[in-house]
């Protein structure tokens, strides 16, 4: 039984893509989430999700079974963001969710087919969320990273720093200088009355 | 602490990441200041938007995708010679019996050839002898049981007997 296991999956164990099974389980909605607010679109965020976890089911036979996983799997999503930044530099990201800027400064929404069943409840929410998306992806990836985690996925500065492997400090300002930028960019998204 | 160090704190302040001291310390500026009282408002604002951002539902081939790519390929197979010789230095026993194989394939052609030819060097006097004596049996006045006891001496050295034996007839 363990023979015919181990020569149709020449590589893993079965008792590991048991376990690959639960991280996939436990995490996998979340580091697809995080690697969408960082790349901003689902194609990228879809080939980050995959290389993050490829990469630690490569490493697991040496890692430290103890070892924070979920922290070890953020961080490999935002460093492979950054990566990927690098490799592509000229390319531009861009969100089918986002306006099309016209050159006399103004939006126009791309056509895109939605399968959902009422898009039109939707559609408050999902300006909103594209309006913040394109919001973040101004951010600097450093900062856009801490906001990320922080207000979207609720860590505190201590788990931020340790994912990141960066002081508290630098989350503490990091945080706030992508708070002040994104203030400034999402004004129009203030309730009426609160200005002032 | 002053005004513009204050406002930076502010960020912290919203998530209660401060110590009680400097929660006190902003409290007590927020209550003088009006600035930092709308600063903070639209810090939490903010906080507020990222925080009801909807769960973006991954596209549904990731982990079907991913699923498949584990079990179709080998974590080996997919690096490059690269990886695969810094793989090799994670796993030092591995890289030492190859390490191994290499040396004894190198080694043993050498070591064997010399073992060959000194092998050679001590039987080439035997088959000198022997010849010689054969060919001495030729003239007349040869003394014909000498010659045959060097004739059978360099046979049994040949043969690999052990040269003590015929050594003390010589």
């Amino acid at each position: 039984m363990a023979r015919s296991g181990a020569t149709s999956f020449p590589s893993y164990r079965r008792e590991e893509l048991e376990a690959f099974e639960v991280l996939i389980q436990r995490y996998g909605r979340r580091i697809y989430n995080i690697a969408y607010r960082m790349a901003g679109n689902d194609a990228d965020a879809k080939d980050l999700t995959q290389e993050a976890f490829i990469r630690i089911f490569r490493a697991f036979r040496r890692i430290n079974p103890d070892a924070s996983l979920e922290s070890w799997l953020y961080r490999i999503v935002s460093n492979l963001y950054i990566d990927m930044l690098r490799r592509r530099p000229k390319v531009r990201i861009e969100s089918l969710d986002a306006p099309v800027m016209t050159p006399k400064g103004g939006e126009i929404q791309r056509e895109v087919p939605d399968e959902r069943a009422d898009p039109a409840v939707e559609v408050l929410n999902t300006q909103l969320d594209a309006g913040v998306q394109r919001a973040l992806l101004a951010l600097s990836p450093d900062l856009r990273a801490v906001v990320v985690l922080s207000d979207i996925e609720g860590y505190s500065y201590e788990e931020i720093g340790m994912i990141l492997r960066v002081p508290v400090g630098t989350v503490k300002s990091r945080l706030h200088r992508a708070r002040r930028t994104l203030q400034d960019r999402l004004q129009h998204l203030r309730p009426q009355g609160s200005e002032g | 602490m002053g005004h513009a160090r204050l406002e930076r704190q502010l960020s912290a302040y919203i998530d209660n990441e401060l110590t009680a001291d400097d929660t006190q310390q902003v409290r007590a500026h927020l209550e003088t200041c009006v600035g930092c009282r709308e600063e903070l408002q639209r810090l939490e604002h903010v906080k507020r938007l990222l925080g009801s951002l909807p769960e973006r539902a991954p596209v549904p081939q990731v982990f079907e995708e991913l699923r498949q790519q584990i079990i179709s390929q080998a974590p080996r197979e997919s690096g490059s010679v690269l990886e695969a010789i810094s793989n090799a230095f994670r796993r030092p026993a591995l890289a030492f019996a190859a390490a191994a194989i290499v040396v004894l394939l190198i080694a043993f052609p050498l070591v064997k050839g010399r073992i060959d030819r000194l092998r050679a060097a001590e039987v080439g006097p035997d088959v000198f002898v022997r010849e010689h004596a054969l060919s001495a049996v030729a003239d007349p006045f040869a003394d014909r049981a000498y010659v045959g006891l060097l004739v059978t001496d360099a046979n049994l050295a040949l043969i690999g007997e052990p040269r003590s034996r015929g050594g003390s007839l010589r």
